[in-house]
């Protein structure tokens, strides 16, 4: 049991939930990653979020401790699941949750996941998810073959992201805690840039 | 891709950071927050293309002071009983207990407003943020939808469908989609459309649905035996929807001869492909629920066989309502057919005639 | 970006007045679309027929024992030992006479070479014409110019019509990457000729490569310069030493004498003052570290415990009513157990759900559980505490131990210096000290000592400067390697999808190349081989005929890689001696069919051993391959003639696929 991964699962749920009224379990890999990768912008170590990602097909995230985190809470009926496999946290997974918050553990954290969310009011989830496939590991991870560890220290694409991120934070200027103008402006310029790509393909 | 556009990155930062953000820091960004939230709430009850003017929200920098001097504004909660109708603007103020000051069909001067406020004003389908009178308008990475702020998204195919029908199709206002015409009156089509309306409806629900690990995939080799153009697999659960793209109408080559003219006919024969193809994959895929879906453009228009460059509304419009039968009704004897998507383009019509 | 090097696809090669090859000393051989292979018992020379081939393009022979520098010093190293390399093979009365020719397309041009074999660097005929439509004609006439001449041509042109800098990179992918000789270190595993491949191969183009090669020659130059120097001067700081101790020393008098003495004084002073400076930040640094070593080892134990004491928490809060049975039997009205169904049963589980206790054995499961739950969420904070605490200590002590870092090293540098100005000082001075000394000294000594200070200086000055210049170089280097990396990430997809097709086609298993830099002052880079059969790494360990094939295969990629696609290179592989696994026989001639099937020619040799991948070849080439028997060449022996029926045999079922 990852804790860290547990909490994150619990955060990004009821914030999503706030917003769309539900969450996926894809969406929570794919903001638990976006999470991830503002606390690399934040100058953070890779090892210092706690567990690990892989890139699937379709350009996705996805990370085993966060699938764990989500089977565990659902059992513990802090999560409820509909038909439709629509999760939304329960009342009691609310209360557990305003009594984790407070753990510093989990404080540091919630910087990052409430930038991460947050992006959601400027941008259509729709839009998120597809402009973070275009993110330089997730693009790597499409090209092999084999299942692919992201963020690997050796790997050339981390230093393509971090190039990104570089442009970001002289772009974005000033030093702010809240990060949700860093993540929409980032998810907005992989949107943009990649616009061109997919419209030009009209030959099949 | 290996070099970052900084120039792209910074033209979008400047579009947030505006000037009362970058002066205050995280306070201004808790107040865009706001305001973000706001709209979101805002559209689920108001359209923004029914109010003819202005539609502007903002928050003071100063809690709760009061700009709007002369007009008092009405103390709301929600926006669940806004009357929209011939509003000419609408003015939100949102204060700190997040209740709304709402003023109705008030001339207001925004630039002033921006002097101690954040603000958001859409106006005729551009969104901008001002504020200390300086303006960035919002980049607008979804088209066709009036605001960025509104898009719903939708776990349901047929329900995509039908407003893509709506706010791409029907007047042609996909920016993929307005590379098909023939002709400034989209009367005829050119050569071999279809690449573009597999791309437009792609790049369509690839934003617009939202489902458990959902994935929309433009196929390849497009033929007789493989007659699906846009495969859609929900990863976490089994099932998988295949699209069939078909359209009516006429065709034309670059020196003006027609090259292909098809009818009714062409939906029934890819409503069939599409049923034979089905049941010859049902053993490929055994633990996938599959469904079929055959969209159909329609761009069919009456008595065009002079080539005419210009259409009345009677010979523009004479398809618009003109369903297809099927036979047989696929969609009510199979339980792995949708219903078929019929989707009609207008022309531009000479009013006079 | 590659894929428009175009490199020299053969088509017929002529050897004449060959002794080696006793009963045909002149021979042709036409080589056709695909796969060309020439087959014969060991020791007959067919590993001399592809060295010639290599000999006519490059004037090249690759002498094994020589360490590879660089891409220009191998070519200009390897001239002299190529000059004499065919005297075994050759008859002394056929030395002037013995030459190959080549014929040999090269983009749209075709080149006609002839090559005296012990001529590296001559060229007897040359002719290059030029496509035209479905023409050749002739780009210019070099008839009239001498061997020499025609040779300066045609390293000129050559490359130029490659799409390479040089001739001597031409050089250098011939014989490293395109030819496949077991005797020589497999390509994937000697790191240094591995970079410059990949320097040529994925760099942003061949003059950049160059320029890379360059440079790390420079920086390994400085260094070794650096080296030398310092090593020079501290020699002669003991010579030095030694001839001053010779003389005699006598009390010294008078005002100069108490000058110096002080300023010496001074210096002393200062440099003990510097060392002082050094050593206690030497143990503040041991101190800080051994700090931080505790406090992320203690982190680590926390982090340990926290997560243990949450599982704990975690267990203690299994609710009844969320247990799948409870909760299916709620939803479905079914009893899971005994599979009872109705409105009853839900009723009775709601009964169960209300009062708290297990329905199995009984205890009251609600109340033990919240308070056992409490208890251990209070520890859960206590460790949160002290982990927050924890992390503040050792986030400050990380920022001391990054200042003392950055103070010991402008210490360090102020006591060199220091230490320099007083030596240089010290032996100076001791001169003039001892000149106010009168007749003990011999001018002799005095001149050969100032001599000899004076080179001291120049070294130290050289030294100096040598370190100057391998900062510069190794900071230049790294910004090409992190440039390179850029473009490697996006020519990645397509070279491992290349590799990968190949390998898996042999090896059957999903292979994976990654790119690695490696960090220091010295860099480089490399490539490093993951193979990956389940999602979880193994440890394989290759054999040794899986290595050549996998070295073989990233030849291919790389070939494929550079080459223009208009114009598909030719690989030369000299089969192995030793038998290869059997299983992997098949499969090797597998991935050799694909590759032809892409567009490439091979020209390889074999022997009785290769049967099986020639069988594969055969097979899946059919009319692309053209086996050529060596018998006709050479006399036997009698242990080649015992292998020649073995032989014939093998051959003739293989001839037999290709028919």
């Amino acid at each position: 049991m990852n804790s860290l991964a547990f909490f994150d699962c619990l955060s990004i749920a009821r914030r999503i939930q706030s917003q769309v009224g539900s969450v996926l379990s894809s969406e929570l890999h794919t903001f638990a990653y976006l999470s991830c990768l503002l606390s690399l912008y934040k100058g953070n170590p890779v090892s210092e979020w706690g567990y690990d990602f892989i890139g699937i097909r379709q350009n996705a995230p996805y990370s085993q401790p966060i699938d764990d985190s989500k089977s565990n809470i659902l059992r513990l009926g802090f999560f409820d699941i509909d038909k439709e496999q629509y999760i939304r946290v329960s009342p009691s997974g609310i209360l557990e949750h305003d009594r984790l918050k407070l753990l510093k553990i989990y404080s540091r954290r919630e910087q990052f996941i409430e930038g991460a969310c947050s992006s959601i009011l400027a941008l259509p989830i729709g839009l998120i998810r597809n402009a973070l496939s275009k993110e330089p590991n997730l693009l790597a991870s499409q090209e092999s073959n084999s299942v692919k560890a992201l963020l690997d220290e050796r790997s050339p694409s981390l230093v393509l992201l971090y190039d990104q991120f570089n442009a970001l934070s002289s772009a974005v200027r000033i030093e702010m805690t809240n990060l949700m103008i860093p993540a929409i402006v980032w998810l907005s310029y992989l949107s943009k840039i990649n616009e061109e790509k997919e419209g030009g393909m009209s030959n099949g | 891709m290996a070099e970052v556009d900084y120039r792209m990155m910074t033209e979008i930062a400047n579009i947030y950071m505006t000037p009362l953000v970058k002066q205050y820091g995280d306070k201004g960004i808790n107040i865009l927050r706001v305001i973000f939230g706001t709209l979101q709430q805002m559209y689920k009850w108001i359209e923004p293309l029914q109010v003819k003017g202005s539609i502007v929200v903002f928050v003071t920098i100063e809690s709760n002071v009061q700009l709007i001097n002369n007009h008092e504004g009405v103390l709301h909660s929600d926006f669940k009983n806004i009357m929209q109708d011939s509003l000419t603007s609408l003015i939100v103020q949102v204060l700190e207990n997040g209740d709304f000051l709402i003023w109705k069909n008030l001339d207001i001067d925004v630039r002033q407003l921006s002097e101690n406020s954040i603000l958001y004003e859409y106006h005729d389908k551009i969104e901008r943020l001002i504020s200390a009178r300086e303006e960035s308008h919002i980049p607008k990475l979804i088209k066709g939808r009036a605001s960025m702020f509104a898009p719903p998204t939708f776990s349901d195919l047929t329900e995509a469908i039908s407003e893509y029908r709506e706010e791409m199709v029907r007047f042609s206002s996909c920016y993929l989609l307005k590379e098909v015409w023939y002709d400034n009156n989209r009367i005829f089509l050119k050569n071999k459309p279809e690449f573009i309306m597999r791309n437009s409806l792609t790049n369509f629900l690839k934003i617009r649905l939202r489902g458990d690990g959902v994935e929309v995939r433009p196929e390849q080799n497009v033929d007789e035996s493989h007659p699906v153009d846009i495969k859609i697999t929900w990863m976490f659960s089994n099932r998988l929807a295949l699209i069939e793209i078909k359209w009516l109408g006429k065709s034309r080559n670059g020196d003006g001869s027609v090259s292909t003219e098809y009818s009714e006919s062409r939906a029934k024969t890819g409503a069939k492909q599409l049923a034979e193809y089905l049941d010859m994959n049902k053993s490929q895929a055994p633990q996938h629920v599959t469904k079929g879906l055959l969209v159909v453009f329609d761009a069919r228009r009456r008595n065009t066989d002079q080539l005419p460059s210009s259409i009345s509304r009677v010979e523009g419009l004479y398809y618009a309502d003109k369903e297809i039968h099927f036979d047989p009704c696929y969609h009510d004897i199979r339980a792995d057919f949708f219903l078929p998507s019929r989707l009609f383009i207008e022309p531009i019509c000479q009013e006079n005639q | 970006m590659p894929n428009n090097i175009k490199l020299p696809k053969i088509l017929k090669v002529t050897l004449r007045n060959f002794s080696l090859f006793s009963k045909n000393p002149s021979i042709t051989v036409d080589f056709n679309e695909g796969v060309f292979c020439l087959a014969g018992a060991n020791g007959l020379g067919k590993s001399t027929f592809l060295l010639a081939i290599n000999f006519g393009i490059t004037g090249i022979v690759p002498d094994e024992r020589r360490k590879f520098l660089s891409i220009e010093r191998y070519y200009s190293d390897s001239i002299q030992f190529s000059s004499k390399f065919f005297s075994g093979r050759i008859n002394e009365n056929d030395r002037a006479s013995a030459e190959v020719s080549l014929e040999m397309i090269v983009g749209e041009f075709r080149y006609n070479i002839t090559r005296g074999m012990f001529e590296p660097q001559k060229i007897r005929e040359l002719e290059v014409l030029k496509r035209e439509g479905n023409k050749y004609t002739k780009l210019k006439d070099f008839s009239k110019l001498t061997f020499d001449q025609k040779h300066q041509e045609y390293i000129r042109l050559i490359p130029e019509h490659v799409g390479l800098e040089t001739f001597e990179q031409l050089v250098f992918l011939q014989l490293f990457v395109l030819t496949f000789d077991e005797r020589r270190e497999l390509l994937f595993w000697n790191e240094r000729v591995l970079e410059r491949v990949l320097y040529l191969a994925f760099g942003i183009n061949p003059e950049e490569a160059k320029h890379a090669d360059v440079l790390r020659k420079e920086f390994e130059d400085a260094d070794s310069n650096v080296r030398n120097f310092n090593w020079e001067a501290t020699q002669l700081r003991k010579r030095i030493q030694e001839i001053e101790d010779q003389r005699d020393t006598k009390k010294e008098k008078g005002e100069k004498r108490e000058d110096l003495r002080i300023q010496y004084s001074q210096l002393t002073q200062s440099r003990e003052k510097a060392l002082i400076e050094v050593n206690g930040l030497e143990n503040d640094l041991r101190d800080i570290n051994l700090q931080v070593g505790n406090l992320s080892a203690k982190q680590a134990q926390l982090r340990n415990e926290y997560e243990n004491l949450f599982s704990t928490y975690i267990s203690h809060k299994s609710i009844i009513e969320y247990h799948p049975l409870i909760a299916t039997a709620l939803s479905e009205g079914k009893c899971g157990l005994c599979g009872s169904e109705g409105e009853g049963v839900i009723v009775a589980v709601q009964q169960v759900v209300a009062s708290e206790s297990c329905p199995i054995c009984g205890n009251k499961v609600a109340e033990r559980n919240n308070q056992e739950s409490e208890q251990v969420f209070t520890k859960l904070q206590e460790v949160d505490e002290q982990l927050s605490k924890l992390k503040q200590s050792l986030d400050s002590s990380l920022t001391a131990q990054q200042r003392i870092i950055t103070e010991l090293e402008v210490a360090n540098n102020a006591l060199s210096a220091v230490t320099q100005h007083l030596r240089v000082f010290e032996n100076a001075n001791k001169l003039k000290l001892e000149q106010y000394q009168t007749n003990t000294v011999s001018t002799e000594l005095d001149t050969l000592i100032a001599n000899m200070v004076n080179q001291m200086e120049n070294a130290f000055a050289k030294k100096d400067s040598a370190i100057k210049r391998r900062e510069k170089k190794s900071k230049e280097l790294k910004e090409l390697q992190k440039r390179l990396q850029r473009q490697y990430a996006i020519a990645e997809a397509e070279f491992v999808a290349s590799f990968n097709k190949l390998a898996v086609s042999f090896l059957g298993l999903d292979l994976n190349i990654k790119m690695e830099v490696h960090q220091g002052i010295a860099g480089g880079i490399s490539l490093l081989l993951d193979v990956n059969s389940t999602p979880r790494r193994q440890n394989y360990q290759l054999s040794e005929s899986q290595r050549y094939f996998i070295d073989i295969a990233l030849r291919m990629a790389i070939a494929q890689f550079l080459s223009d696609s208009s114009s598909k290179s030719t690989l030369y592989i000299d089969t192995p001696e030793g038998s290869l696994d059997i299983a992997y026989e098949s499969r090797a001639g597998e991935m050799f069919a694909q590759f032809i099937k892409s567009g490439y020619q091979i020209v390889m040799t074999a022997n009785i051993n290769t049967s099986q991948l020639l069988h594969r070849l055969a097979a899946r080439c059919k009319s692309d391959m053209k086996l050529l028997r060596m018998t006709s060449w050479t006399d036997l022996s009698d242990v080649q003639i015992q292998e020649e029926d073995l032989f014939n045999k093998a051959f003739a079922e293989i001839e037999e696929f290709l028919l």
